[in-house]
């Protein structure tokens, strides 16, 4: 079973090719993390669904300002039948923080990406409703309370 | 008027409207650490305080969360001081 | 465009205005769903980076009053990953009973508050003075009814005394008998089937595809539960039916909620005879021991329950700390439910997923030909239509 943690990154790494970084499995809890560049997100993440047939439950995102140039994103899955924790993470540099958005791939991240884009400022380009979720309306527009500065 | 929790941002302007639209004679009971000075969540940023930062109160209930029967407690005072004409 | 709002009862400043949902309806249909989750938005996230580790669980635990014990289990189970510490197994014996009364009281306090909604007063008092002996024991046991800080970073605050123990054992018996009365209440009353039968639809490929939790998936036959799937605390030796209904209706998600609270029944009366002897907690130190990233998943009452942490090493405070609630995560299947329902299931497809919000919350009604928005609360719509 938990081999086909395995199989998940052959995989990934043919579709994904020099966007596939690198990965760390964690054979106790059987947790995964996988870092990939930003603009292959959308690709693993087809990948993922075709693998486990859409049986995999989507946790949700994790935005970081760790105090560098960029911001972390981490993307949290369950997949059912292979019963792997995975962690698909990716940078998007804080000048430039664009990231294309999964909701066509993967619905449930609809207001994950709201709420990272409000805390951080990563836009999710396509998103077809990219506004605040948690904060006032009468919340100036350019400050995102999780950015360090 | 009966407030629990602290007040955000966004609740300060409609709590000051209840408040206003309540015909008097009004009285107002802060229940909970929260409601009577912003508890755990001062200092946060979506919260502005305890409910008497936008409304005055009459009785406060401590507590996080303040036991049933301190509640009833509150209450009670409460009753008192409408009674003495406070 | 003209604007009517009712205000109703007792005030809660968060629950005023504006409302949590915004239903666009056309006649008695709801054609679209808007949610509205901010108002209560308090900036929690921020915060937990500005208090060290310690202070931070004061903070998580009041999330949610109902929870408490799921958030402080997650935090001290993400904290300890971050800094590499196992605690004792005493302590995760403890702390899995405490979990799944945590549990029990949670079901029983929603499935009161369902039979508050369709008028069923007396059940309600009943059900919910049950809780009470749930809750007396949860004060026995940590020293508070909720907010007692139990969990802490290496084990648990208190251990158990043998005569706790035999209360805990007659507490659970005496509601066993009484849980299954209500299991079979739930499962036959007409009313209550008349009133949650084939309310707030969600397929099981819409549950999934939406990242639904906790008894709202497994309501929809998604067989997935936290505690099976990535065992924490004392679940890798306390072994636990997942409990799945196939129907997709509120009435499916209440009914997995009765019989997960017979089975976390079972659990509780498992650990306290597996329990093994011990320390209850081990030494943790006051900064983190490396720079790291930590996180836990656990099966809260409403459903999988997340939090992430970043430590820095030498530093007491987190780096930074997400936390992803349960009913975060059902919001977008609440939403597919009531799409294209009416507007008379509105309250018992709400309730079903046992959001973390109450019944006299409001919700807006806003009829798309004439414009006309309504405001009111959950109880009053149940009662109106």
């Amino acid at each position: 079973m938990a081999e086909d943690y395995v199989k998940l990154i052959e995989v990934l790494r043919e579709g994904l090719r020099e966007r596939f970084l690198r990965y760390e499995y964690d054979a106790k809890r059987r947790a995964l993390k996988v870092l990939v560049e930003r603009d292959a997100l959308p690709k693993a993440f087809e990948l993922i669904n075709e693998i486990s047939r859409g049986e995999y439950h989507f946790t949700t995102i994790t935005g970081a300002d760790l105090g560098e140039d960029d911001v972390e994103l981490t993307y949290f899955l369950w997949l059912i039948p292979q019963k792997l924790r995975v962690m698909i993470k990716a940078s998007a540099p804080k000048r430039d923080s664009k990231v294309q958005s999964l909701v066509n791939v993967v619905p449930a991240t609809i207001l994950y990406e709201r709420e990272v884009y409000e805390m951080l400022g990563v836009r999710f380009e396509g998103h077809p409703r990219l506004e605040k979720l948690f904060l006032p309306e009468d919340w100036p527009e350019n400050v995102h309370p999780l950015r360090r500065e | 008027m009966i407030v629990t929790g602290a007040v955000t941002r966004q609740a300060a302007e409609r709590i000051k409207r209840v408040y206003e639209q309540t015909p008097d004679p009004k009285f107002v009971m802060a229940v909970g650490a929260c409601a009577c000075g912003g508890g755990v969540f001062q200092n946060c940023y979506g919260v502005l305080g305890g409910v008497d930062k936008v409304i005055p109160v009459d009785v406060y209930v401590p507590g996080c969360p303040p036991r049933p029967d301190a509640i009833i407690y509150g209450v009670a005072k409460l009753i008192e001081k409408v009674t003495r004409g406070g | 465009m003209t604007t009517t709002n009712v205000i109703v009862g007792p005030i809660h400043p968060a629950l005023h205005e504006p409302e949590r949902f915004v239903f666009k309806v056309d006649g008695e249909v709801v054609v679209d769903v808007e949610p509205r989750i901010g108002y209560v938005h308090r900036g929690i996230e921020k915060a937990m980076s500005e208090r060290t580790f310690t202070q931070g669980l004061y903070l998580v635990e009041r999330v949610c009053g109902i929870c408490n014990v799921a958030h402080t289990l997650t935090a001290v189970q993400a904290i300890e990953d971050a800094f590499g510490i196992e605690p004792p197994k005493r302590a995760k014996y403890l702390r899995t009973i405490v979990h799944e009364l945590n549990r029990i009281h949670s079901h029983l306090l929603i499935l009161g508050v369902a039979c508050e909604l369709i008028g069923f007063d007396t059940m309600f008092m009943l059900i919910w003075r049950d809780r009470e002996t749930v809750m007396d024991m949860v004060e026995m046991i940590t020293g508070n009814r909720v907010m007692s800080a139990y969990n802490i970073i290496g084990g648990v605050r208190r251990n158990i005394s043998d005569h706790e123990v035999s209360e805990l054992r007659k507490a659970l018996d005496t509601i066993t008998e009484k849980v299954r009365q209500y299991r079979e209440m739930f499962a036959e009353d007409p009313t209550i089937r008349a009133r949650f039968v084939g309310v707030g639809r969600l397929s099981r490929a819409k549950a999934l595809a939406l990242g639904a939790v906790g008894p709202t998936a497994r309501g929809s036959g998604v067989k997935v539960d936290v505690r099976v799937e990535e065992p924490y605390a004392a679940f890798d030796e306390v072994p636990l039916n997942v409990v799945v209904y196939e129907e997709e209706d509120s009435w499916a998600r209440f009914m997995v909620r009765v019989d997960e609270t017979l089975e976390s029944i079972r659990i509780v009366k498992e650990c306290l005879s597996k329990m093994p002897p011990g320390p209850v907690k081990v030494p943790v130190p006051e900064v983190a021991p490396r720079s790291s990233e930590g996180f836990s998943v656990i099966e809260a009452p409403r459903g999988e329950l997340i939090h992430h942490v970043y430590t820095r090493e030498g530093e007491d405070k987190p780096l930074r700390y997400r936390i992803r609630t349960p009913t975060y995560a059902n919001i977008p299947s609440v939403c597919e439910m009531l799409k294209g329902g009416y507007i008379a299931d509105i309250p018992a497809a709400l309730v079903s997923i046992d959001p973390c919000f109450s019944c006299t919350d409001r919700v807006a009604l806003v009829d798309v030909r004439t414009g006309k928005k309504i405001s009111i609360d959950l109880r009053m719509l149940a009662r109106r239509y």
